[in-house]
C-alpha cells in the first residue's frame, strides 16, 4: 500500500531505461520497470532505449553497462543498475517512500 | 565553494554509480558494457545466449544419456568423455591426460577401430574394450569425423553403447546354434525340411549321404521328383498335401515309412517322423521331418520273423510250452502247447496268475510260487520243477525255466519262459535208477549165493555120507533127513535168488514143464502171498520142451508176480499147461508160428489192462506200478527169454476182467526127451575104473566131491587150482578121462584150464561145477551143446549121474 504522489502536475515522473536487446537482465529490467510504474505512478513517462540498436545513445547519459535506469525527473537525477528485481530499492531510488 | 561542493557531490554520485555498477556486474544483473563507440565484448547477443542455453541443454543430455560419448582429436587423444563412458570403462570422467581409446583395446580390436575411423561411410562397429582391471565391455560404436572450417580432420565424436549383455546372449545363442547345426550334421538321421510346394529347404549331411547327392543337387529341388521312386511320387505327394492341409492335427502320417531313391537308383526304406513347420504368425510354411534308414532293420526284422517262426515251429514240435507274463497289465499268455501241458483245451486259459497257481499240485505250490516271486524281485533266471493237476485229475510233472526283466526301479516288467512235460522222463529216470539198484542187489546176491552153495554142497554131501552109514540109529537117520531137507530148501532159495538176479548159467535142456511148475509151487505160494489162490491145471503126458530151467522158472515167476500185482485185493491165479499144434494163421501179428508147442497159460481175475498198456506191455522199463514196486523189466525179461527159446508170448486182457498170458514153447525132439530122466536114487554097483581130475579151490567141496567119486569107484586126482591141475595133467595125461572143475577160481578159472588141457587131449571130457557164473557170461551165453555144468549145491546122486552122463557121451568136438 503506497501513497500516490500528491501533485500530479509538478511531480511528473520521467524515466529512461537503457537495455541491450533481448538479453535476459534487460528484458527483466523492462518488465520490472513497467510493472512498478503502472502500480505506483498514475502519470509517468518511461523511455526504453536499446543500445543494441542505438549504441551511440549510451554516451548521452554516460551509460557504461546495461541495464541502467535513469530518473530524469523529478530531480535529483538517479541511476539504478541491474534487472530492477528489488522493488524497495527501486522505489527508494525514485524518491518515493512508503508511508 | 559551491562549485567545489557540487563537484564533490557529483564525484560521490559517480562513485556510488560505479559501486552499483560493480555490484550489478558481480551479481550477474548486467548484460553488456557500453562505451561511446559500441557495445563491449562483454555484451552477449541474443544468439549467443541461445547458443549458451543450447550448450547447456546438450551438456545435460550428454551427461544423462545412456550412451557413452567420447571425443578424440586428430591424434586420437581424448578431448572429452561423458560420465557414462567413464562408467563403462570404470575410469575417471576426464581420463588420464593424453589417454586414448586405443589404450583400452587389444591388438585385434585396435586394428578394427583404426580401420573404422578411417572409413567415411559411417556405420557402426562392435568393439570390445578391455578395462584396466582386465574385464571386458562389448560396445557398439558409431563415430563421426569432425572437420574444421578448412576441411581438415580435427578428431572424431563417438557414441558408445554397452552391448555386453546382448553380446553374451548372442554368443550363447551362436553356440547353441552351432551345436544344433553340428547335431544336425552328425546325427545318424536324415533331417529334412520341405516347403508347401514340396521343395527341399534344408537337408543335413547324413540325408545327403544317404541320397548320394550334394546340397546343390537337393536344396530348392522338388523332393518328390528327385528323391522318391517314380511309381510312388503321386501317392506320396497326395499324402503330403493332406498332412500339410490338416496342419498335422489328425496325428495321421506323423510317423510314416516309405521308399526313397538314391542318386545311384538304389531304393531304401526310411521311417519318417513329420512335424508341421510354421512361421511367427502360426501359418504353415512346410514340414520338417527326421528319417531313419530302416532298410537293414527291415531286413533284420524279416529275418527275425523267419527265425521266430522257425523257433516257434521247433518249440511246438518239441512239445515245448511258452509263457509270457506282462507285469504291467498282469496278463499271462500261454501257448497252446503249454495249455495242453496243464490239461486245458487250447485257448481256454484265462490269462491270470491265479489260475496258473491253482493248477499247480498242492504239495508243490508253495515252493513253486516262492521261486517265481523271488525271481520277480531279483530279475534272475529261475527254474521250476513241479507237478500239475489236470482238471481230470491226471498228475503230470513239468520242468520250466524263465527269466523276469525288471525296469530301472527294480519293478518286474515282463517274464518269459518255456515249459516241458517231463513226466515220462522222470519215470524213466526213476526206473533206470531202480534197475541199477536191482543190478547191484543181484551182484551182491550172487556173491553170497556162491559161498552159500559151496557150504550147502558140503552140508548135503557129508550128511548123506553119514546117513549111508549102517551103524547109525534110525532116529539119528531121521534127524539127518531133516537136516538134508532144510539144506535142500536152502538150496532152492539160493537158486531162486540167482534166477532173480539173472546171474545163473544158461543151459537149454529138454525139460518137463509140469515138473518145473510143481517144483516151484511152494516157492511161488510164498512169493505171491496167502490172499491169492494158486490153481494148477497141468495136462498129463506133456511133451518135453527144450529150455533153460532157470530161465523158464524166471518166466513163470515173473508172470505170477504180475498176476499178483493185478489182484491187490486177492483172487485166483490159474497156471495151465497143454500141448498145442499151431497153424500159420493163428496170429496175424506173428509171421510164422506153425508147429508143435507146449502152452503155458497164466490167468488172473484181476484189474486187467488198458489197450495202451497192452501195446507197451513188453517194453523195457514200461510199468503201471508205483515207483519202487516194479522194475518194468519183469515182462520184458520174460519176453526175451521166451523169444530166446524160440517161443512166443501173448497177453489177452480186458479192463476189470483179468489177464491171461500165454507162452508157447517149442517141443523138444524125441531123442532129447530121454535126457530129462530122474536119476535113480540108489547107488549102482561099482563097475567103473575111470580117472577124474578134480579141480576145486573150496576145501569142503573138494573133499566131499573126492569121497563121493571114490565111493562110486572113480580114481580121483585132486588139484586146488589151475596150476596144480596143469602140473598133474602133464605128469598123468594119459590116464585122465574127465576134468571136473569149478568155474570160478582164483588165478586160472575152469574154462581157461579146460581150453589149455584140451590143446593136449582133444578128446578130454569136461564137467564144470558152478555156484554162479562170471558177470560177463551172465544172461548172454547159452551153454547149449557146450560143456555141461553141475549146479551147486549138488548131492552125491547129482554128481554121480552127471559124471556118468558126461563120460558116456560121445567125446566133445
Amino acid at each position: 500500500v503506497t501513497k500516490p504522489l500528491a501533485d500530479e502536475g509538478e511531480a511528473r515522473l520521467r524515466l529512461r531505461l537503457y537495455v541491450a536487446g533481448s538479453a535476459p537482465n534487460s528484458l527483466r529490467a523492462i518488465a520490472n520497470a513497467r510493472a512498478m510504474c503502472q502500480q505506483h505512478f498514475s502519470c509517468h513517462d518511461l523511455e526504453v532505449i536499446d543500445l543494441m540498436a542505438q549504441p551511440e545513445r549510451a554516451a548521452g547519459d554516460r551509460i557504461i553497462v546495461t541495464p541502467t535506469l535513469v530518473k530524469l525527473s523529478p530531480a535529483p537525477e538517479q541511476r539504478l543498475i541491474g534487472d530492477l528485481s528489488d522493488a524497495d530499492q527501486l522505489l527508494a531510488a525514485l524518491g518515493v517512500g512508503r508511508e | 565553494m559551491n562549485a567545489l561542493a557540487a563537484r564533490a557531490a557529483d564525484l560521490a554520485q559517480r562513485l556510488a554509480e560505479a559501486e552499483a555498477t560493480i555490484e550489478a556486474l558481480l551479481s550477474g544483473q548486467v548484460d553488456a558494457v557500453a562505451d561511446a563507440r559500441s557495445l563491449t565484448p562483454l555484451l552477449l547477443s541474443k544468439a549467443q545466449e541461445a547458443l549458451r542455453q543450447s550448450e547447456e541443454r546438450y551438456r545435460r543430455i550428454v551427461e544423462t544419456t545412456r550412451e557413452g560419448v567420447w571425443m578424440i582429436d586428430a591424434a586420437h587423444q581424448t578431448t572429452f568423455m561423458n560420465r557414462r563412458m567413464a562408467e563403462m570403462l570404470r575410469c575417471e570422467p576426464i581420463g588420464p591426460p593424453g589417454s586414448s581409446p586405443f589404450d583400452y583395446l587389444d591388438e585385434a580390436e585396435s586394428r578394427k577401430l583404426a580401420a573404422y575411423l578411417q572409413r567415411t561411410d559411417g556405420g557402426q562397429i562392435d568393439i570390445r574394450y578391455t578395462r584396466t582391471d582386465g574385464t571386458s565391455v562389448w560396445t557398439l560404436v558409431e563415430a563421426a569425423p569432425i572437420f574444421d572450417g578448412d576441411g581438415r580432420y580435427e578428431g572424431s565424436l563417438a557414441m558408445v553403447v554397452d552391448i555386453t549383455e546382448r553380446k553374451q546372449a548372442e554368443i550363447a545363442l551362436r553356440y547353441e546354434r552351432d551345436r544344433a547345426e553340428s547335431y544336425l550334421d552328425t546325427a545318424e538321421v536324415i533331417m529334412l525340411a520341405i516347403d508347401l510346394n514340396g521343395h527341399i529347404t534344408m537337408i543335413n549331411r547324413y540325408g545327403r549321404a544317404v541320397l548320394g547327392r550334394t546340397s546343390d543337387e537337393l536344396v530348392g529341388r522338388d523332393w518328390f521328383g528327385t528323391c522318391v521312386p517314380a511309381r510312388l511320387q503321386e501317392s506320396l505327394k497326395l499324402r503330403f498335401r493332406a498332412f500339410v492341409l490338416g496342419g498335422g492335427a489328425t496325428g495321421k502320417d506323423v510317423i510314416v515309412e516309405n521308399l526313397i531313391v538314391t542318386k545311384s537308383g538304389e531304393e531304401r526304406l526310411v521311417e519318417w517322423r513329420n512335424s508341421i513347420l510354421r512361421d511367427d504368425t502360426g501359418a504353415v510354411i512346410g514340414v520338417i521331418t527326421s528319417g531313419t534308414d530302416t532298410t537293414e532293420r527291415a531286413q533284420v526284422v524279416a529275418k527275425l520273423v523267419t527265425a521266430e517262426e522257425r523257433m516257434r515251429f521247433v518249440l511246438e514240435s518239441a512239445e515245448v510250452g511258452i509263457w509270457d507274463m506282462d507285469y504291467t497289465t498282469g496278463v499271462l499268455s500261454w501257448s497252446a502247447t503249454l495249455e495242453r501241458q496243464y490239461g486245458l483245451p487250447p485257448g481256454t486259459f484265462d490269462g491270470t496268475f491265479k489260475s496258473f497257481a491253482a493248477l499247480i499240485h498242492p504239495d508243490d505250490r508253495e515252493a513253486a510260487l516262492a521261486e517265481v516271486t523271488s525271481a520277480t524281485e531279483t530279475g534272475t533266471d529261475f527254474s521250476l520243477h513241479h507237478r500239475v493237476v489236470w482238471p481230470d485229475g491226471t498228475v503230470r510233472s513239468l520242468d520250466s525255466v524263465g527269466h523276469v526283466h525288471l525296469d530301472q526301479d527294480g519293478k518286474p516288467l515282463r517274464g518269459v519262459g518255456i515249459s516241458l512235460d517231463v513226466t515220462d522222463r522222470r519215470l524213466l529216470e526213476k526206473r533206470y535208477q531202480m534197475a541199477n539198484k536191482m543190478d547191484a542187489i543181484g551182484q551182491l546176491a550172487s556173491g553170497v549165493a556162491h559161498d552159500f552153495n559151496n557150504l550147502l554142497t558140503v552140508i548135503l554131501g557129508f550128511t548123506e555120507f553119514v546117513t549111508e552109514d549102517p551103524k547109525i540109529s534110525d532116529r539119528n537117520r531121521r534127524d539127518l533127513g531133516e537136516t538134508i531137507k532144510a539144506a535142500r530148501r536152502a538150496s532152492v532159495l539160493t537158486r531162486q535168488l540167482l534166477a532173480f538176479s539173472r546171474q545163473q548159467v544158461l543151459e537149454t535142456v529138454p525139460l518137463d514143464l509140469n515138473k518145473l511148475i510143481t517144483d516151484m509151487t511152494g516157492m511161488l505160494r510164498r512169493l505171491i502171498g496167502e490172499h491169492i489162490e494158486v490153481a494148477l491145471a497141468l495136462a498129463p503126458r506133456l511133451p518135453l520142451t527144450l529150455s533153460d530151467r532157470g530161465q523158464l522158472e524166471q518166466v513163470v515167476m515173473n508172470l505170477l508176480v504180475n498176476a499178483r500185482d493185478a489182484m491187490p485185493a486177492g483172487g485166483t491165479v490159474t497156471i495151465r499147461t497143454t500141448h498145442v499144434d499151431l497153424d500159420d494163421s493163428t496170429r496175424d501179428d506173428v509171421p510164422s508160428i506153425g508147429g508143435h508147442y507146449v502152452l503155458l497159460a497164466v490167468n488172473d481175475n484181476g484189474i486187467g489192462m488198458s489197450a495202451e498198456t497192452q501195446r507197451r506191455l513188453f517194453e523195457p522199463f514200461y510199468t503201471t506200478k508205483e515207483v519202487g514196486h516194479g522194475t518194468g523189466l519183469g515182462l520184458a525179461t520174460a519176453y526175451g527169454i521166451v523169444k530166446q527159446s524160440k517161443g512166443y508170448i501173448f497177453a489177452d486182457s480186458q479192463l476189470g476182467q483179468g489177464t491171461t498170458f500165454r507162452v508157447y514153447l517149442p517141443c523138444a525132439d524125441d531123442a532129447a526127451s530121454i535126457a530129462e530122466v530122474e536119476a535113480s536114487a540108489t547107488r549102482p554097483a561099482v563097475t567103473v575104473s575111470e580117472t577124474v581130475l578134480l579141480v576145486e579151490d573150496e576145501a569142503g567141496v573138494r573133499e566131499f566131491t573126492r569121497r563121493s567119486l571114490e565111493r562110486d569107484g572113480y580114481r580121483v586126482l585132486v588139484a586146488e587150482n589151475g596150476n596144480e591141475a596143469d602140473r598133474l595133467f602133464a605128469e598123468r595125461a594119459a590116464e585122465i578121462d574127465l576134468i571136473l572143475t569149478d568155474i570160478v577160481m582164483p588165478g586160472c578159472g575152469g574154462p581157461e584150464l579146460a581150453a589149455r588141457l584140451r590143446l593136449r587131449r582133444r578128446d578130454l571130457r569136461v564137467l564144470y561145477m558152478s555156484g554162479y557164473t562170471e558177470q560177463s557170461s551172465a544172461n548172454v551165453i547159452v551153454l547149449s551143446g557146450g560143456p555141461p555144468v553141475l549146479q551147486k549145491p549138488f548131492t552125491a546122486a547129482d554128481l554121480r549121474r552127471r559124471v556118468r552122463d558126461v563120460l558116456d557121451r560121445a567125446p566133445q568136438p
